[in-house]
């Protein structure tokens, strides 16, 4: 239990998992869920960098209003660039981008990890975080579209997807700690 | 509570104020200098549908030369269909409609539909739609070249009994699975042609 406890154990399990979600939805081809996930990696990069360079500066009341701030504001420069360089894409993941700053896995990500590391270790730890989840939506992107079943392109079929795939890594897990 | 233990309101609103302030104006800057170009983006991007269905030569801005039309009579759409209109030193060419939509299996179905001067169907192509997987869906062009079976008819080549699929008595093969994919696209076409036909003169 106190494991569980300990941030340093939890985010990277629960937190993810959760976060995950909304980006999920749209990620129904190799295309979006690319897209989408290097626009959530670049979202948590410059999200962490900051928060974490600024987090002495900051009162410890105001950290969340701030926090929410900058991801705000990240995910409204993201969105803007990327209109500017590939709006076919931008068109296509819609109303997505705005949601990544509603989305719990970067505020999360930001409180247990930005605010207590310098801004290297962050920087790393995210980017190895970030392109981490941009491979598990570019095999649930690739299924969904490969799979040849409607079912699996609606946003249901996300969950379904991952559902398998949590599934099968606990199985590799659980059989990994039997015979090891 | 112990006095010392809260910060004074300045401690907490400056920076925060601040933050705001550098946030607001980083994104103003970069909202000015990008806008331009996404605003040609999106012309660029929509301009492109418009061509797809719209192979005859024509010298003026496509893009910029349409009307709105509201004829719940002929389509379903609850809000306007634009026309965008073709010409060749003024002289009428074609049209572009867009977006018409069509009873789809699964919701609407959107197309974009182009009709040259005289009533004949340049193209039609979907845009969006939310039908099933492998048999639906062969409404798009890339998957099947099912759309394409529109291209040269015109109300007065194929008569009016003939636009329904095979097995309501038309012309017009389905797409196996989806018929009523097929028998509302082949509708939608249908009454654009027929409303251009009695409308030719007010559109251009």
């Amino acid at each position: 239990m106190k494991n569980l406890l300990d941030p340093d154990s939890r985010t990277d399990v629960i937190i993810p998992v959760l976060g995950i979600m909304p980006l999920l939805m749209v990620a129904n081809s190799f295309e979006t869920a690319a897209a989408i996930g290097i626009v959530n990696l670049l979202t948590m990069v410059i999200a962490v960098t900051v928060i974490s360079a600024t987090r002495n500066l900051l009162p410890v009341e105001i950290r969340l209003p701030a926090m929410l701030l900058v991801i705000t504001s990240v995910v409204s420069l993201v969105y803007i660039l990327m209109q500017f360089w590939f709006y076919a894409i931008s068109q296509k993941l819609g109303i997505y981008i705005p949601l990544i700053a509603m989305n719990c896995l970067v505020l999360a990500w930001v409180e247990e990890y930005a605010l207590r590391h310098g801004v290297i270790k962050s920087l790393l730890h995210t980017l190895q975080a970030g392109l981490g989840i941009l491979t598990i939506l570019i095999v649930i992107g690739v299924i969904r579209e490969y799979a040849g079943l409607s079912l699996l392109k609606q946003p249901a079929g996300a969950f379904l997807v991952f559902g398998f795939l949590v599934a099968l890594y606990n199985l590799a897990v659980n059989q990994q700690r039997q015979s090891g | 509570m112990d006095k010392t233990g809260l910060r004074s309101a300045r401690e907490i609103i400056i920076p925060l104020v601040l933050l705001t302030l550098v946030c607001a104006v980083l994104l103003y800057i970069s909202n000015k200098l990008t806008q331009e170009k996404i605003t040609a983006n999106a012309r660029e991007l929509q301009l492109g549908i418009i061509n797809s269905v719209m192979p005859l030569p024509h010298n003026n801005q496509l893009y910029d030369d349409f009307i709105e039309v509201s004829e719940p009579g002929y389509f379903r759409n609850a809000d306007t269909v634009i026309v965008f209109r073709a010409r060749i030193n003024g002289q009428p060419v074609g049209v572009a409609l867009l977006p018409v939509l069509a009873k789809g299996y699964n919701g609407n179905i959107q197309l974009i539909i182009g009709i040259s001067f005289d009533g004949t169907l340049l193209a039609v192509r979907t845009i969006k739609h939310n039908e099933t997987e492998g048999l639906g869906d062969h409404i798009d062009h890339n998957k099947s070249d099912w759309i394409n079976r529109f291209s040269g008819l015109s109300l007065d080549n194929t008569p009016l009994e003939d636009w329904s699929v095979k097995s309501d008595g038309g012309n017009f093969d389905q797409l196996s699975g989806a018929t009523i994919t097929s028998r509302g696209v082949i509708n939608a076409v249908r009454k654009s042609l027929e409303y251009y036909k009695l409308n030719r003169d007010r559109l251009y």
